[in-house]
């Protein structure tokens, strides 16, 4: 067990230092999980950020480790994203998974060999593939939470929470229990996999509202992330701007604000750099472009094209300008110049920064783990590039965690932060809008049940204790933001519709089962198998 | 200012833009439609069948009263609720043969900022009274004022009498604004590294000459913030 407050050497300054870098990536996907199907197409979510993200992204930071580069990275693993990596049946299922790739790409190789355009991205496939499938079933012994959690022990990583199931808080504000059991069954599931208690949480959306701090503090938290606005906006103005933390009004608990100009420089689909026309394009992937009787293997089982993760062209271009195919030299060459650029941009930020604050600024800038790799192919490169850059090619920015810079400057102004998010629109209009906003009259009912429940069932043991149990999972999957997200984007939605009234359809007939003393164990064995997340689950988080 | 919801229009809805997160990217247009249908149909049509399923059957009321207003964004907030048959029943034997035709309302009632629950009238800064349908159970409403705490109350109109049903906890609507710095000579740097912070300047590039005046400032870090939040190529 390491001591809530380590920190690491490599974090100390030099006297050069103008300013620190907090890259944050936040790892998260809904729990989804389907033992009653063989083939379930939503469970691909995972299997392909395992792929192109998590174990690219392992890889990257252990070679860095390896070589003694000195880094420090905030990652966010979120708890659905914890219990789907440590799953039995998912981790055999991704096994299965990488193996019908490998085989793929084996064919690959011999379809495309008199094209060397496309025989180089094959062979690239069946390179990676093979070394993800070894990574994880060798290196890691398909134990993916060991392997960033001894990152966490070394020093190199500082790992933080996130809500429960990623609730979007701000719609349960007036429920008080609703959001606490969403923080503590997360800090509970951290410790548990972490050996160490967290201390600091990535808010699901950014979504922030005023006074939420008293409950992170009493969680223990130190610290968590809003967007620019929400410090911004705050009360009174922050003297630093996002430059350096505030504290909340309400309870000690520090508050971290996106910088923009690193987010813009990443982020952004016109000016950011994944579009570049050399990188890979995601949409052309060969599950869409090959014969179906040649593909139908690879393929969802009923027939429906997907994405296998075999994409073979650059993006090229705007319009319909002919796709070029990928070069794997000429997209690891950009990704190169690239973290070179951020770099030097950070460092003159940095520098004009430092020249009027009386301290050294910190830049946050954080995004969501699967854009690296997932959705910008070269991304995991692209981060090695800058991190070795930045431990050898300058003095002026050294990389930090919230934790090593409250260690630093633990004396910082006091505001209220604003209400926000970072979704389009900066507040909850992703979350609540037409396309979703039926599904709060019924999560707000159910927690209110369930607070009830907790309350009246102060020592229920045995077969109630799991009812109680079991609705408390319901509950927490139920208020997961990814379904309403879904709702709005309008693709997946039927999924998205059909997980929500699920969860709280077997909210309700438990509820009801209890009430009428009528508890059906089949119907809870099955429950607590199919929705199996958080076995420590303690409803009286809800009390 | 008010809008209905569950019509053709959403609330506040704003063009959809094709940056951003980046799933939400614009990708090439062909083979983005495709892999659209080809996710949709898959949900669509028959999957493998699964060795057992759970019903999905939730109820759409729940036989009680209620009312919950949730903010929005700094312009909007939106209100749901429920008024049970033992209600409507209440208030027919209270109001015998005067229950006719009732009408039902919101009434947007404005706090004062140290207001917390209490819409008397000594509490309350202003109240809107907005005309809904009768069989409505949700509703999207613009709020007059931002950065202010507000009730909604569902009442009817019933022989010309205004009766109020319920009411919801007070909701915090966000300023959007910047509030005032705790020095008022906000010192120089302190502008430099709002302005910095906003987008508005870059590491330095922009000198402090060419900087807005201080009465402009606020004003342009506000406007910036915006568009910075409504251009998605900076949303997540």
């Amino acid at each position: 067990m390491c001591s809530k407050h380590y920190i690491h050497d490599m974090s100390q300054p030099s006297k050069k230092t103008k300013g620190f870098l907090c890259l944050v990536l936040h790892a998260h996907l809904p729990f989804v999980r389907h033992p009653e199907c063989e083939y379930m197409m939503e469970e691909n979510w995972f299997y392909e950020a395992l792929t192109e993200t998590y174990l690219p992204l392992l890889s990257v930071f252990q070679n860095l480790k390896n070589d003694n580069v000195p880094f420090r990275i905030t990652m966010s693993i979120t708890p659905p994203l914890c219990a789907m990596f440590g799953d039995e049946l998912l981790k055999e299922r991704y096994s299965r998974h990488i193996n019908k790739l490998i085989e793929l790409a084996g064919k690959e190789v011999d379809r495309t060999i008199k094209h060397p355009e496309f025989s180089q991205p094959a062979m690239m496939y069946l390179e990676r593939f093979s070394f993800c499938k070894m990574l994880y079933e060798d290196v890691y012994n398909r134990d993916m939470i060991s392997a960033f959690r001894q990152l966490q022990d070394s020093g190199h990583l500082e790992i933080i929470t996130c809500g429960a199931t990623h609730g979007f808080l701000p719609t349960m504000q007036f429920n008080p229990n609703a959001v606490r059991a969403q923080i503590f069954t997360a800090v509970n599931s951290y410790t548990l996999c972490m050996n160490r208690s967290p201390r600091g949480i990535w808010l699901p959306e950014c979504g922030y509202y005023p006074g939420l701090e008293k409950i992170l503090h009493e969680a223990g938290l130190d610290f968590f992330f809003i967007d620019t606005h929400g410090v911004l906006f705050a009360d009174p103005q922050p003297r630093y701007g996002v430059y350096a933390p505030v504290y909340c009004k309400e309870a000690p608990v520090a508050v971290f604000g996106r910088d923009m100009e690193s987010s813009r420089q990443v982020w952004s689909a016109e000016a950011g750099y994944p579009g570049n026309p050399l990188y890979r394009d995601f949409y052309r992937d060969i599950g869409f472009d090959l014969d179906m009787d040649y593909i139908k293997p690879y393929v969802d089982p009923i027939g429906i094209r997907i994405h296998t993760g075999m994409k073979y062209y650059r993006i090229t271009g705007k319009g319909d300008q002919k796709k070029l195919p990928y070069n794997r030299d000429l997209a690891m060459r950009t990704a190169n110049e690239h973290a070179g650029n951020f770099m030097f941009n950070r460092e003159k930020q940095a520098e004009y920064l430092s020249s009027i604050m009386d301290r050294n600024p910190l830049i946050v800038a954080p995004y969501d783990a699967e854009l690296f790799g997932h959705w910008w192919y070269e991304g995991p490169e692209w981060l090695n590039y800058l991190i070795r850059k930045i431990a050898f090619e300058q003095d002026a920015i050294h990389l930090m965690t919230p934790s090593d810079y409250l260690y630093l400057y633990p004396k910082n102004q006091v505001c209220e932060p604003s209400f926000s998010s970072w979704g389009e629109g900066g507040y909850s209009d992703v979350w609540l809008r037409e396309d979703n906003d039926w599904i709060y009259r019924h999560l707000h009912r159910i927690e209110e049940r369930m607070v009830e429940y907790a309350t009246k069932y102060e020592n229920a043991d045995g077969l109630l204790r799991r009812t109680l149990n079991q609705m408390a999972r319901e509950l927490l999957l139920a208020q997961s933001s990814d379904w309403a997200f879904i709702m709005k984007t309008g693709t997946m939605v039927q999924y998205a519709v059909r997980r929500t009234k699920e969860h709280i359809a077997n909210f309700l007939r438990l509820y009801d089962d209890i009430k009428f003393s009528r508890i059906d164990e089949n119907f809870i064995n099955l429950l607590e198998s199919h929705n199996n997340i958080f076995p420590e689950m303690d409803y009286h988080v809800f009390r | 200012m008010r809008k209905k919801i569950r019509n053709k229009g959403i609330p506040g809805k704003r063009a959809e833009t094709e940056t951003g997160r980046p799933s939400e990217r614009a990708p090439d247009r062909q083979t983005e439609k495709e892999h659209q249908e080809s996710r949709s149909a898959s949900v669509n049509d028959n999957r493998i069948k699964p060795h057992y399923t759970f019903s999905s059957d939730i109820p759409d009321m729940y036989n009680e009263t209620y009312i919950c207003a949730l903010p929005r964004n700094p312009d909007w907030l939106y209100v749901y609720w429920e008024i049970s048959p033992a209600t409507i029943q209440q208030l027919k034997n209270r109001l015998g043969e005067h229950y006719t035709d009732p009408q039902s309302l919101l009434r947007l009632v404005q706090l004062e900022k140290s207001g917390d629950s209490i819409p008397s009238k000594s509490r309350h800064v202003s109240a809107d009274i907005i005309n809904i349908a009768t069989d409505s159970e949700s509703w999207y409403i613009k709020v007059p004022e931002t950065g202010r705490k507000y009730i909604v109350e569902y009442g009817q109109l019933i022989d010309k009498e205004y009766i109020p049903i319920c009411r919801t906890k007070p909701v915090d609507i966000p300023a959007s604004s910047l509030n005032e710095p705790t020095n008022e000579n906000i010192p120089d740097p302190a502008v430099d590294l709002m302005l910095i912070s906003a987008g508005l300047i870059h590491k330095g590039t922009v000198k402090r000459k060419t900087a807005p005046a201080s009465h402009d400032r606020t004003a342009l870090i506000v406007k910036q913030l915006n568009q910075n939040r409504m251009n998605s190529g900076l949303i997540k």
